[in-house]
């Protein structure tokens, strides 16, 4: 190896070093995560639904955001979680964190078999692909209510003790915790995939995909893969939220929840790690206050809220904060 | 954010009113309905169904003044059930909740209720067992065997038809529908010949009902959601000729707000069971309508789901009454489950384990004068939920 080439590998290694530093906004958003905890202990139920909405925005994010995959049909891969945790609770095993990786593998499984349709499609007739494989599986769990329980949902769930020690419970302390922990985790995991070579492959992918074969990247190979990782997180998502629930029934896998789950994506920013949290809290968090303020016309403040969102912010609500962020660094820089 | 706004909104409040707030604390009640989307109509017939009693009852019961609160459960949505629920009983702190629009919905909300012991009333759900899984659930509507079994076996014992066939929707709840049909009639003596399961998306019901026609049954089970399926069905089964080839038809009710005399002539033969006949002359039923037309208007057709709250607000008065305004939760609920009530209905009563018991009334399609009339043919008084095995 010649000095060059080492001096080259050494300046794109400080490159990949620099883009995954932490920045200073991110232990705050984190350790406002956990204040939550601590300021609003009655909305502890709302925060754990917050959080696995944000999980499963994330992992459509990576397809989305980053890989430039668009779906209709990733709650699939979420219901096919939760169903996973809810079955072998129903039929025994109950171990909260067993039962959660048996919801990611299945889920990413099913990513798999789908991926080898999904890398050969794209623009329009992705949406179309993803959607029709959601309804298939939807109307599938809808008839096969002796194992699903159809309509009626899944009953007899019982998810056993966190560790064997906590137990869930009515005001949602060990569900947030533990929900907070684990989301925590797969976020590390999101965060390594995306500062990873493989990520800004990924982001190449998304910007241009003609060209990126031409630079001699595998794009059906990486568009699997990225596939398969999403579908394996939406699945962890999906048994995180039949685990605070101890229920599961077929709205896990309708259709509404893609587009509520991609509404989220777009109000928080897409491509941007931490646009599937603020988008999940935003929406979810105004959806409540109008919901409580109104139970009958709070969708009405939503569609609003969503076309302001897109006509004037560059890319969500991380995007305007990131322009503000700028402009003031400019105004600073200018007057001094 | 919000606890900061509220504790403002309280101070202002105290600031304002003093001391005059002191004496009774509201009775609080959480009503979580679909109050959006495609079946918001529940949760609109819900606030119809409580303007309708407080016109009726005033808003005080044993000197509390009635807090209502509430939430939108957003259609199927368990988590969001559970979710809300959970707030209703650590946020709000509510007396009592009113709720159960879904089946997996009052599913999910059971163990909420079990552990924060809040008497739950299940309003919509139609699923079998329910009340079962907590011991603070109750329900007011009507569990899905028991209208159906009654009818298969009245079929097969009071009517001798022998011979039966299901036709009910391809959903977890049809097949309920089925396997309830085929016990009755089995109970009373007959058999069911047939059995057909009916997409819910299907638009055309001909060659099902053509099917029947070959098989020739004395008696068909209809069992679909009331509304454009259920009457299509009963279209088909009139433009093919069943009733004259001595096939029946025995159904729910077509349509949850329009009298089954107003469809029109085809419905002409068929038998209806229901729970309710909404424009029975009881008094209880004439309040229930006169307050009903007081607030909405006359001729406003009524809806299940707003006499089901209020026969839940009635027995919450009566429960509470009976604690001199306290809202014990094992209390409220040994006053009420093995207890009777009367509703706009008829008599209700419920059994140990929270299940309504109610009467099913038979009704027959006939002309008279040229005018559609649904004849009372038969009452079956008080009616258990039938011991099925699963």
């Amino acid at each position: 190896m010649t000095a060059e080439t080492q001096a080259a590998n050494a300046a794109a290694v400080a490159d990949f070093r620099a883009r995954a530093r932490w920045q200073w906004y991110e232990p705050i958003f984190w350790l406002g995560a956990i204040a939550w905890y601590f300021l609003f202990p009655t909305y502890l139920p709302l925060g754990t639904q917050v959080l696995c909405s944000a999980l499963f925005a994330l992992s459509l994010d990576l397809i989305l955001g980053y890989g430039g995959i668009v779906s209709l049909g990733h709650t699939t891969f979420f219901g096919i979680g939760a169903y996973t945790a809810g079955l072998l609770a129903k039929y025994g095993w109950g171990e909260p964190i067993t039962c959660l990786l048996a919801g990611g593998v299945t889920a990413a499984i099913a990513g798999w078999i789908c991926s080898f349709v999904i890398v050969r499609v794209q623009g329009v007739a992705l949406l179309l692909v993803t959607l029709g494989i959601n309804l298939v599986l939807y109307e599938i769990a809808n008839k096969a209510y002796t194992i699903t329980g159809g309509a009626d949902g899944l009953q007899g769930i019982v998810f056993w003790k966190v560790f064997g020690v906590f137990d869930y419970d009515i005001e949602g302390r060990v569900a947030y915790i533990y929900t907070l922990a684990v989301v925590f985790l797969l976020f590390l995991v999101a965060r390594r995939i995306v500062y990873s070579p493989f990520g800004l492959a990924l982001k190449g992918m998304r910007e241009n995909w003609k060209r990126m074969p031409a630079l001699g990247a595998a794009l059906r190979h990486h568009g699997a893969l990225i596939f398969v990782l999403s579908a394996a997180i939406a699945g962890l998502a999906g048994a995180l939220l039949a685990e605070s629930v101890q229920f599961v029934a077929l709205d896990s896998l309708g259709v509404q929840r893609s587009v509520d789950v991609l509404t989220m994506l777009i109000v928080g920013g897409t491509g941007v790690l931490y646009g599937s949290f603020v988008g999940a809290t935003v929406y979810m968090v105004v959806r409540d206050q109008l919901a409580d303020l109104n139970p009958a016309y709070w969708y009405f403040w939503i569609g609003l809220m969503l076309v302001v969102v897109v006509l004037f912010t560059r890319n969500g609500v991380v995007g305007a904060l990131s322009d503000a962020a700028a402009w003031f660094q400019r105004r600073g820089r200018a007057q001094s | 954010m919000r606890k900061l706004f509220g504790i403002a909104v309280v101070a202002a409040f105290l600031a304002t009113a003093g001391i005059a707030q002191a004496d009774e604390a509201p009775l609080k009640i959480g009503v979580i309905m679909t109050y959006s989307g495609p079946f918001a109509t529940y949760g609109h017939q819900a606030d119809i169904g409580i303007a309708s009693w407080l016109k009726a009852h005033g808003d005080t019961i044993a000197g509390r003044k009635i807090e209502f609160v509430r939430k939108d459960d957003t259609g199927l949505a368990p988590d969001v059930s559970k979710r809300v629920t959970q707030e209703l009983a650590v946020r709000d702190k509510v007396d009592i909740i009113f709720g159960g629009c879904w089946s997996p919905n009052a599913l999910a909300s059971a163990p909420v209720v079990t552990a924060a012991r809040i008497p739950f009333f299940i309003i919509v759900a139609a699923t079998d067992g329910i009340p079962q899984k907590s011991p603070y659930m109750v329900r007011v509507s009507q569990p899905v065997s028991v209208p159906v079994y009654s009818m298969g076996k009245w079929a097969a014992g009071t009517k001798g038809w022998k011979t039966g066939y299901s036709a009910v929707v391809d959903y977890v709840l049809g097949t309920a529908g089925a396997k309830a049909f085929r016990a009755g009639l089995e109970a009373g003596g007959g058999k069911v010949v047939g059995e057909v399961r009916i997409p819910v998306s299907n638009p055309d019901f001909t060659p099902f009902v053509e099917r029947i026609k070959e098989t020739r049954p004395q008696v068909v089970q209809l069992f679909m959601p009331a509304g454009a399926l259920a009457v299509g069905f009963v279209k088909a089964y009139h433009d093919i000729g069943l009733a004259k080839d001595g096939i029946n038809l025995v159904t729910g009710p077509l349509s949850e707000t329009q009298p089954t005399a107003t469809l029109g002539d085809f419905v002409e033969g068929i038998y209806t069971g229901t729970n309710w006949i909404d424009d029975n002359d009881s008094p209880e039923n004439q309040a229930f309508l006169k307050a009903l037309h007081e607030t909405q208007g006359p001729g406003f057709n009524p809806g299940f789901v707003a006499m089901n709250i209020w026969d839940a607000l009635n027995i919450t008065k009566a429960a509470v009454e009976a604690q001199n305004g306290k809202v014990d939760p094992g209390k409220t609920m040994s006053l009420i489950r093995g207890h009777q009530f009367t509703s706009p209905r008829g008599p209700i009563a419920f059994d140990q384990n929270g299940e309504i018991v109610q009467n099913v009334y038979l009704q027959h399609a006939v002309k008279v004068d040229g005018k559609m009339t649904m004849k009372l043919v038969e009452t079956l008084p008080m009616v258990k939920p039938p011991a099925l095995t699963q």
